[in-house]
């Protein structure tokens, strides 16, 4: 069976234990604080282990397989949204507690269960099937069923609270959209249709629901100081009183993160040491800010292997891609790839400051159960991908497909 | 055109990549020595301040009259005390999460918070018992504080400009001071186990503190002052500031206590130390430590042996003399002009004030809080003659050997006014005869001044009063001091009063609006004996002070100082029977005077309708105004209809066609010369002041208070005859 599997494929499955041996490193070092759940390391390589499981489970499926059953799969995965959903109408049921304002994870015996996570595999495998069948995807109407496929969990993710994964999944809509053959000036104007509806809500929006995007803007202190000199000019924007209070407010998490960072260096403080490392400075250092602790311990040069584990999973997958002959293993391999590099890019903006601060894990590095296992489970069905034996045909696929009788789904 | 899209998608995400790595580039490379110097300051830990000790206050001799020692006093958190809502709120969100559920849910919360708001009852109902306070007065306590903090921010932010918070409003502040070492553990371990939590977090605390003790007791209670809390003004004009470039660890924090009477007050610059500051670093970077500077200490002129000789006799003759609620006595060193002693009676004992000052409040028959020394005036009577007589003969209003016949009335015609005085018992006024200077002074001659106060106006001899020290701060460094009234004619004019002659001749004479205090009426016995005005000194090691030989003949000091003599110790003197001093070494040469006042309203009523029924509520007051805001103090809800004085001291009347008079009498010690008269070329050692409140005649009254204060210093501490 090894031999099915292309280069692309092992490159991934190295990427992956790179990053997961680096998360496992980090947790360890910050075991023993605050918030940090004692055996933290050691119940992540468990969870690294139940992930490979997982990983070799879905290749030896298939994707194939699980995209014939998606609509039962889809189906399940929403149905595990309900009870969330519900949880936070009545304010908590038996298993599902609010964590942090929000309910997210069901509580079962051995693992918290996040059914975003499951969601979020689901909904690219379904999305890709339905795309491939469609038959009016040139129409702008035609693009109206995907759509609703995604917003039924889109909706019910939204009402968890959980603003992160659904950040994620609209642009992975749109790239998988584009990749299916929707027309370009289409998604450009759904697009421009919802960047101009954006003010509408910004004005409606709580200001500390503001705060999360304007939080951002505010690390520039200048900008802070003309807010404070000219209140009136900058209403739009923000109060006065945030402004001034941003450093121990809004901003507070951002500072400590960039300032985690920031101390590294260009080589690090070395495995264990620093300032956040040591000491409780940063919340959340062993989940949603590890890559803040990642680049004090080992620097800019350690930030770089991890950005650059996500680049290479990131050319395999495309490659897999690519090379895949079927246009639903296509879009299966290219929706997975786009979504978890996604998820890592909005990490590591949200802990540099590029992008505004949401609950989501870095996949692979962040301690946490679920969302390892997610992640292993999604890289096992994109290696499913290049696994297909090439089929022996007259004349290359890519030209097949191009020939204007031929219509694909 | 599939794999053009794949690019397109591919080129997005890897972009996304590159735009991490240039951030972090940028936060990594460019900025490292920044975050990396941030990193740094982390982990210093919040600094702990060192709190410093309050000087000692020393007499003279070096012997301690007020030091501080060590105790305890029991803080709370200020959310506590302002009985803010949030702060429980999150104490109770800080007691689940300690205890184990992170994840309480609102109502979990809602019932902790419920029971840390009776916990927080029960905290005022404990200290208010345990300290013996009332649990009203422990409530006024706590909003005083609230009010205190609430103005300090008031003023902050009105300077700077925008909402800040203060650390006041963060901290733990002192609602029980003194509690005493044996106090402490006990009351440490009862808050261990009845408030538990509050301990824990820190929103109750047992702290180190020290506790100010007034040896020098009762006979220096006014001179010494005390503490008290720091006031809003004190803590915006110079604030504890922990700040690199505008540091000052002397400065208040809210819950300071500072001098707020007394030589506490006046001498609070160099009593208050400055904090001392502890930062420790979490790393192997020494401890940064910052010594507290303690206050330094501070030496008074006066000697607590004379202060409590002095004091005793005060009382003696007080308790001999019905009329009299209380007396003043000063001494001076007339060459340094350092209050040796400043004796005012009666007084209290500091160390009790917290626990008798509502019952001292309302004596106010005797006035022990008055500082009689210093804060009481009085009219000067006959001892500001020998300055009217100076002022006549040296400014040449009248020639140098003037001589005017007393026949007891200045205009035979008019015999009811500007008469001269008449002895006790006596009905007609005395008919002095033919009067030099001298023989004015030693008998006290009413019209002789008359005429010299009408030929000088009330400027030309308010012009000479100035520079003997009339109406102007004697100098003693207390926050008390009032410095008497000098009557010019533009003071006058302030009063829409008009300055006529005959103001001239009564001024003349000490009577009238002219007032001294009898601190001010020692210097002005020193002035007498030596011929020059200086200010007097109370503190050790001060700045020099500004003084002045006044511009007269040694002859015309001469004719004053025989008169000064002659009242003393001539047949015929004013208070030859009462103050002379048989020494064979030295001679009391001093001046009486009787200063006529009215009688003082100790209690008023007041007048108000309740139910339609008119009723009427008596209180102690000395004013109508003070019975009127003592009584809207104490019944904020009722308005007082009327209010009439309802009983006057003395009690009695002065007798016949007399009114009732303080009793002042001066005199200065002076070595005698070969033949038995003072000696004239040296300069005397110490003035003394006396004055006796209602105390009718200076001489008969006073005289012996000042011969036996003679006699103690001549016996007891010849130290300060000796130059």
């Amino acid at each position: 069976m090894w031999r099915n599997v292309p280069m692309a494929s092992w490159a991934i499955l190295a990427a992956t234990l790179l990053l997961s041996v680096i998360g496992v490193l980090t947790v360890w070092a910050a075991e023993g604080q605050t918030h940090v759940p004692p055996h933290a390391a050691l119940r992540q390589s468990g969870y690294v282990a139940a992930g490979l499981v997982a990983l070799v489970l879905m290749a030896r499926v298939g994707y194939e397989r699980w995209g014939q059953v998606c609509g039962m799969l889809y189906v399940v995965s929403v149905l595990l949204l309900v009870p969330l959903v519900l949880a936070r109408l009545v304010g908590g049921l038996p298993l599902i507690n609010r964590i942090n304002g929000t309910y997210r994870w069901i509580d079962l015996p051995g693992i918290n269960l996040q059914p975003a996570e499951i969601m979020k595999v689901v909904w690219v495998l379904t999305l890709a099937w339905l795309l491939q069948r469609a038959t009016r995807l040139k129409e702008l109407t035609g693009l109206f069923l995907p759509m609703m496929l995604t917003a039924l969990p889109m909706g019910l993710i939204l009402l968890q609270p959980d603003l992160g994964t659904v950040l994620l999944m609209i642009p992975v809509w749109f790239m998988m959209a584009y990749l299916a053959g929707a027309r370009s000036r289409h998604l450009l104007l759904l697009i421009i249709t919802g960047l101009a509806i954006v003010p509408f809500f910004w004005f409606r929006m709580e200001p500390y629901q503001r705060m999360r995007v304007v939080g951002l803007v505010l690390q520039d202190e200048q900008l802070r100081a003309r807010v404070i000199a000219e209140p009136e000019k900058y209403r739009w924007l923000c109060d006065e009183e945030s402004a001034r209070q941003w450093e121990s407010g809004a901003g507070f998490q951002l500072l400590r993160s960039k300032g985690a960072l920031g101390n590294g260096g260009l080589t690090g403080q070395g495995w264990g040491a620093g300032t956040y490392v040591q000491h409780n400075f940063l919340t959340f250092k062993h989940n949603d800010f590890i890559f803040s602790i990642i680049g004090e311990q080992w620097g800019l040069l350690g930030c770089v292997v991890v950005i650059g584990c996500y680049l290479v999973i990131l050319l395999a997958g495309m490659d897999l891609a690519g090379r895949c002959l079927d246009p639903f293993g296509r879009l299966v391999a290219a929706g997975l790839t786009a979504i978890f590099v996604f998820q890592a890019l909005f990490n590591i903006g949200m802990t540099t400051g590029l992008t505004p601060a949401k609950g989501m894990t870095l996949p692979l590095v962040s301690y946490g159960g679920s969302s390892m296992i997610a992640s292993y489970a999604l890289l096992g069905l994109l290696i499913s991908v290049g696994r297909r034996p090439k089929p022996t045909l007259a004349r290359p696929v890519r030209q097949i497909m191009e020939m204007p009788h031929v219509r694909l789904g | 055109m599939v794999e053009h899209r794949l690019r397109v998608i591919r080129i997005i995400l890897i972009s996304g990549l590159l735009l991490l790595v240039v951030r972090l580039v940028q936060l990594q490379g460019l900025q490292a020595d920044y975050f990396q110097a941030a990193a740094m300051e982390l982990l210093a830990s919040l600094p702990q301040y060192l709190e410093s000790v309050r000087g000692r206050i020393v007499d003279r001799t070096g012997r301690e009259l007020a030091a501080d020692e060590p105790a305890w006093r029991l803080g709370v958190h200020y959310a506590l005390i302002s009985e803010e809502e949030d702060y429980l709120h999150k104490l109770a969100r800080k007691i689940l999460r300690y205890s184990g559920h992170p994840l309480a849910d609102a109502a979990l919360v809602a019932g902790v918070q419920e029971r840390l708001r009776g916990q927080r009852e029960e905290l005022w109902r404990f200290i208010a018992e345990r300290s013996g306070t009332s649990p009203a007065d422990l409530e006024q306590q706590r909003r005083q504080i609230q009010q205190r903090v609430e103005q300090i921010k008031q003023q902050v932010e009105l300077t700077a400009g925008h909402a800040v918070t203060l650390a006041e409003e963060l901290e733990l502040h002192p609602l029980w001071r003194d509690v005493t070492a044996a106090q402490q553990i006990e009351l440490q371990l009862e808050l261990n186990r009845r408030f538990r939590w509050l301990v824990q977090f820190e929103a109750v605390a047992v702290q180190s503190d020290t506790r100010r003790v007034y040896t020098g007791g009762e006979v220096l209670a006014h001179v010494l002052g005390r503490l008290g809390a720091v006031t809003p003004e004190t803590v915006v004009r110079r604030p504890f500031v922990d700040e690199p470039e505008r540091m000052d660890l002397g400065g208040y924090r809210g819950w300071d206590e500072q001098g707020i009477s007394g030589v506490e007050a006046s001498a609070e610059e160099l009593l208050r130390g400055r904090r001392g500051r502890v930062i420790t670093y979490r790393d192997d970077r020494p401890t940064e430590r910052v010594e507290p500077i303690n206050g330094s200490e501070v030496t008074l002129t006066i000697d607590l042996e004379l202060q409590k000789a002095i004091y005793e006799l005060v009382r003696k003759q007080v308790a001999a003399e019905p009329d009299v609620p209380g007396g003043s006595v000063v001494v001076l060193d007339i060459a340094t002009r350092e209050v040796l002693a400043l004796v005012s009676y009666p007084a209290y004992d500091p160390q009790e004030w917290s626990h008798d000052y509502e019952r001292w409040r309302a004596d106010t028959r005797h006035l022990p809080l008055q500082f009689r020394a210093v804060r009481s005036q009085y009219a000067p009577g006959s001892i500001v003659k020998p300055a009217t007589v100076v002022a006549a003969l040296a400014s040449g209003a009248v020639p140098e050997h003037y001589q005017y016949e007393c026949t007891g009335y200045l205009f035979p015609e008019i015999r009811n006014r500007w008469r001269c005085w008449r002895p006790a018992g006596q009905s007609t006024p005395w008919a002095h005869g033919l009067l030099d200077a001298e023989g004015a002074i030693k008998h006290s001659c009413n019209i002789f001044c008359y005429t010299l106060g009408q030929k000088l106006g009330v400027d030309g001899l308010c012009q000479w009063l100035e520079m003997f020290g009339v109406g102007r701060a004697s100098g003693i460094e207390l926050p008390e001091e009032r410095q008497g009234i000098l009557p010019t004619s533009d003071w006058l004019s302030r009063k829409d009063l008009v300055a006529s002659p005959g103001r001239a001749r009564n001024y003349a004479i000490g009577q009238g609006e002219m007032e001294l205090t009898p601190l001010q009426a020692a210097n002005l016995c020193a002035t007498y004996a030596s011929g020059v005005y200086q200010p007097v000194t109370l503190l050790r090691g001060g700045e020099p002070k500004e003084f002045w030989q006044l511009p007269v003949s040694p002859s015309i000091w001469q004719s004053i100082r025989r008169g000064m003599y002659a009242v003393v110790n001539e047949e015929g003197g004013t208070a030859v029977k009462y103050a002379r001093l048989d020494h064979p070494d030295y001679v009391l040469c001093g001046k009486s005077g009787s200063a006529e006042t009215s009688r003082w309203i100790t209690a008023c009523d007041v007048f108000y309708q309740e139910a339609g029924q008119q009723r009427r509520f008596r209180l102690p007051a000395n004013t109508v105004t003070q019975a009127r805001e003592e009584f809207s103090r104490l019944f904020p809800e009722l308005k007082p209809e009327r209010i009439t004085p309802a009983a006057y001291w003395p009690t009695g009347s002065a007798g016949e066609g007399r009114r009732h008079s303080h009793a002042w009498f001066i005199g200065y010690l002076q070595r005698r010369g070969p033949n038995g008269r003072p000696a004239e070329n040296e300069l005397p050692c110490v003035a003394i002041a006396v004055l006796l409140e209602f105390g009718g005649s200076g001489g008969r009254a006073s005289g012996p208070l000042c011969r036996d204060v003679a006699r103690t210093i001549i016996e007891q501490f010849p130290q300060f005859l000796q130059r």
